[in-house]
């Protein structure tokens, strides 16, 4: 449905290494939604506002259902309001001068070809509906609360029934009850409109929870793709684990590899990785482990334990961190024990979770975005 | 004294029943902040009242008793010509409004809001009007357009096109119209800049081209700053003295500034019809200002909107050099033409029109002359000595006063802070005539008029308010922890106050004292009235030798005197960016 091919962007006056959306592919199928996840400045909103024609790109084709609507090497550019898009904005952008009906009427009668208005009243009245604002049309926009103008947002949106929708970080200034509400109630409105659509997101609870796929983005580019279970479990770039909460990060050297899996050896402790079954002996690897993976006792249950020390501790009531010495790394470590109650200087044994450790090979994470399919690093 | 008991200091319900100890009220803290309060309060209300009773009384600042009427009010307001006056006045200030609000907003898009190339360019243009003071605007224009001699008309006939005489109602639209665009350009990039681009990339996104989202949203966002922009023009159009009195009196075209002067002249001056003229303008003033206000504040809270704010450049296509037309054709208009023509009457002995020959007679003799008219040297020395004194006095008064209002939890102190504003309201005309009038009818033990003191009154009220604009802002940033630390450590108010406060002030302080300086060196419309034979200040020099015919040493005082302007405003604007003090 969208399909954007080497996509670039400059933004003049910055220093010309860093390019804001630095050749870009992306293939967004019909019906599908999905999620640009990355930090700020990562390009993930100039990529939303390219496909919506608010930027211009410098070259690059993009093309919307078949059509190209932006090829700068043609000379091709289709404005806004001539693509079929609609677009919620983070700000919301409904326009304070006036009512709720007539912003969501606005698409409709202003763009081509018109709706004559006797026909614009009920379908803006439907798409209030489908937000269930149809009691507030009348309201001046800027009487609505937070929540509100979102859905009006939304409706105005989807008023004239767009091939794509376009989310800009749509929640991001709700506060956070209303957060997982709204972000359900847009994944459900998706999903019965069979609508393509694009959501951008800086935070990976909402892209994980909301998408089909998940594309996260760095410095312009496409880090890696995937389902949003797999992007979580198994992420093949360093950039993802770290922008996945993966805090534990330890470099190793494959020691011996076999089918069982490959034996990897960080400084003085090593550990057995499954499923690491292309990697030879002497290969340099990262291994992230997230801190809820460990086992942390007081006493040694096995061999494989590592001894440390815990350095510090806060209590959250439903569970401790620990963060803990172990030799020259400190490792953050999660436990859901009320009753632990370590504190600072105490001896402890960690053993890591073999099978939720992430294995990530060196050359892989300097390759960047050229990543397989992500089906065989899971340990 | 109401203004400075305490609040707090009753407030607490074990405290014993309301006892003040007299000893609190002389309190350093407070006698400082009751007389800064007291003089704010004279030299807001009066002017005013003055005005308003000198409009009541008959035989005002005569030698026999006056009483109580209405006569002057009936007298003016149905005296031949008087429907005439309100006409014209009308017209040419709402004329001015329309034409600077438009040419002011459609530059003020173009740089804020477009790709427009020559925006920086554009940017600093727009804002040298600002720097020329009104008198020398209208001395270079009449220069440039008067019907026989003008040099703009010379070469408008040139061309084959009719000349333009600017001694007309047109004429003085134009002039004043070049003088204020600043203002509304000023205002519309507030505007423009404060508006969510979401906004309209909404509306495109909704499929509505650029055009009709240009009409429907970003215009109709625009409009409640446009009439308040207008409004605010037509206010200061219709209280300024320049253009009515030295383009519009040779054209036979009398406004009320220029009726209200030519009635103080007569003799004997006709003290009744100036009053109710005086009290008319002020009140039409005052309501404009309110109607002006009331917009912008609603403006101000609908069209910021939350976090993912941002106000980017619309590309306008090939239409965006057009606009870059419009810079450089306004440059040449409002900013070079005036400029240059100062600059080549003050090097010629005589007046004439530029020509090859003329090149041969240049000549730095009227320069030199500055110095040795002593009358000039004296106004220069005048208008040092009102502006430093002025701008010294509103620092302090201002600082003090936005210490009340901001600081403190005061009773009163609302109504300390409308009463600092009052004289944005009051035309400088007005506030000229009504300053006058008290000080030649009020039982006072001294006489201002005839010193420089008088002067200097006029201009600490009127640039009372721009110094709180410059001051409060800064006032509200400082934490109120960081006096409370200092009285923690055992320092005392004042102590505080010029440890803690002014050095943290100062390039708000500094940035008002210059700023009341550059207000006090351009004022005409007051000081003309409150002058007498040795206290003319450089403005009013150049009022008298213009209307005299000595345009060589007018155009190079004029030169000077943009010269030392410019160097001051520069440093306002380093100031104001350095240490980023808004400026509403």
């Amino acid at each position: 449905m969208i399909k954007l091919t080497g996509v670039v962007k400059r933004y003049r006056g910055r220093s010309v290494t860093a390019n804001a959306v630095d050749g870009i592919d992306l293939d967004i199928p019909e019906g599908k939604l999905v999620t640009l996840l990355g930090p700020s400045g990562c390009g993930k909103t100039t990529t939303l506002r390219l496909i919506a024609g608010l930027e211009r790109a410098d070259s690059g084709v993009i093309e919307i259902g078949g059509q190209v609507v932006s090829d700068p090497a043609r000379r091709i550019y289709v404005g806004p309001h001539r693509r079929p898009i609609g677009i919620v904005f983070q700000s919301y952008a409904i326009w304070p001068h006036m009512t709720v009906l007539q912003n969501v009427m606005f698409p409709l009668v202003a763009s081509r070809p018109r709706t004559p208005k006797d026909k614009a009243r009920p379908l803006a009245m439907a798409a209030l509906d489908s937000v269930g604002l149809t009691e507030f049309a009348d309201r001046p926009a800027p009487a609505l609360s937070g929540g509100q103008q979102q859905r009006v947002a939304l409706a105005r949106a989807l008023v004239r029934q767009p091939k794509v929708l376009l989310l800009d970080e749509p929640l991001s200034n709700l506060d956070k009850g209303l957060r997982g509400r709204m972000r359900d109630e847009i994944r459900e409105v998706q999903q019965r409109l069979g609508i393509t659509t694009v959501f951008v997101t800086h935070d990976q609870d909402e892209a994980l929870a909301i998408s089909d796929d998940v594309v996260v983005m760095n410095t312009g580019n496409v880090v890696e793709r995937g389902l949003p279970q797999a992007i979580y479990t198994s992420p093949q770039d360093e950039f993802t684990a770290r922008f996945l909460g993966l805090s534990n990060n330890l470099r190793g050297v494959v020691e011996s590899a076999g089918r069982n899996g490959a034996l990897v050896n960080c400084g003085k402790r090593s550990l057995l990785c499954r499923g690491l079954a292309n990697a030879a002996p002497g290969d340099e690897v990262s291994l992230f482990m997230r801190p809820e993976s460990f086992r942390l006792s007081r006493r040694r249950h096995s061999d494989d334990a590592w001894p440390g020390t815990v350095v510090f501790s806060i209590y959250h009531g439903d569970c401790w961190d620990y963060h803990v010495r172990v030799d020259e790394d400190v490792l953050k470590v999660r436990v859901y024990q009320e009753k632990i109650g370590l504190s600072h200087g105490d001896a402890v044994f960690l053993e890591p979770d073999a099978d939720s450790t992430i294995v990530i090979t060196g050359d892989r994470s300097a390759t960047g975005s050229d990543q397989p399919a992500p089906d065989h690093a899971e340990v | 004294m109401a203004l400075l008991v305490d609040e707090t200091a009753t407030a607490p319900a074990e405290a014993p029943p309301r006892r003040r100890d007299w000893r609190q009220l002389l309190d350093p803290r407070y006698l400082t902040l009751a007389v800064a309060a007291l003089v704010v309060a004279y030299l807001a209300l009066v002017p005013i009242g003055t005005m308003v009773y000198s409009s009541l009384r008959t035989n005002f600042l005569g030698l026999g008793p006056g009483t109580w009427t209405f006569r002057n009010y009936i007298d003016t307001f149905t005296s031949d010509g008087f429907g005439t006056l309100v006409l014209n006045s009308f017209v040419y200030a709402g004329a001015t409004a329309i034409v600077c609000t438009v040419i002011g907003f459609l530059l003020a898009w173009l740089v804020a809001r477009t790709n427009t190339p020559g925006k920086g360019f554009a940017r600093v243009a727009a804002l040298v009007p600002l720097i020329v003071p009104g008198i020398l605007n209208t001395v270079a224009w009449s220069l440039l357009l008067s019907p026989q001699r003008g040099t703009a008309n010379a070469g408008l006939r040139h061309l084959g096109l009719p000349a333009f005489n600017v001694f007309s109602l047109h004429g003085m639209i134009f002039v004043q119209s070049m003088h204020v665009v600043p203002i509304a350009y000023l205002m519309g990039v507030a505007a423009f800049a404060s508006m969510d681009s979401s906004l309209e990339e909404a509306s495109l996104a909704s499929g509505a081209s650029p055009w009709t989202t240009f009409r429907v949203i970003t215009l109709r966002m625009a409009r409640p700053a446009m009439l308040s922009a207008g409004l605010l023009m037509f206010i200061q159009t219709i209280s300024t003295f320049e253009v009515p009195q030295l383009i519009g009196v040779p054209g036979r075209r009398f406004v009320f500034v220029s009726r209200i002067y030519s009635a103080l002249q007569t003799f004997p001056p006709d003290y009744g019809t100036v009053g109710c003229i005086g009290i008319f303008v002020l009140v039409i003033a005052a309501v404009g200002l309110w109607m002006s206000r009331r917009m912008s504040a609603t403006t101000a809270v609908q069209t910021i909107t939350g976090k993912g704010f941002r106000a980017t450049g619309q590309d306008i296509g090939k239409w965006r050099w057009a606009g870059f037309a419009f810079f450089v054709l306004f440059f040449l208009v409002a900013v070079a033409l005036p400029i240059l023509m100062l600059i080549w009457s003050s090097l010629l002995p005589g007046f004439q029109q530029p020509s090859a020959e003329a090149l041969h007679q240049l000549t730095f003799s009227n320069y030199a002359e500055i110095f040795r008219r002593p009358g000039l040297v004296n106004s220069v020395k005048n208008s040092f000595i009102t502006a430093v004194a002025a701008g010294v006095i509103v620092t302090v008064l201002a600082a003090l006063v936005a210490y009340i209002t901001v600081k403190t939890r005061l009773r009163g102190r609302g109504l300390l802070d409308g009463l600092a504003t009052v004289p944005i309201a009051v035309p400088s005309v007005v506030m000229g005539v009504g300053i006058l009038y008290w000080y030649l009818a009020a039982p006072l033990p001294f006489h201002l008029y005839g010193t420089l003191a008088i002067l200097i009154v006029a201009f600490v009220t009127i640039t009372l308010p721009y110094g709180m604009r410059y001051i409060v802002p800064g006032m509200a940033q400082i934490k109120d922890e960081l006096e409370e630390a200092a009285t923690a450590s055992g320092a005392g108010w004042w102590q505080a106050f010029r440890r803690i406060f002014v050095p943290l002030l100062m390039p708000s302080l500094l940035a008002a004292f210059l700023y009341a300086m550059i207000v006090s060196f351009r004022e005409v419309s007051a000081a003309i009235f409150l002058y007498s034979s040795g206290t003319e200040v450089v403005s009013i020099q150049i009022f008298d030798l213009f209307s005299n015919g000595s345009y060589p040493v007018v155009a190079a005082l004029g030169v000077v005197l943009v010269l030392f302007l410019s160097i001051l405003a520069g440093g306002v604007r380093l100031l104001t960016r350095r240490f980023g003090i808004r400026n509403g």
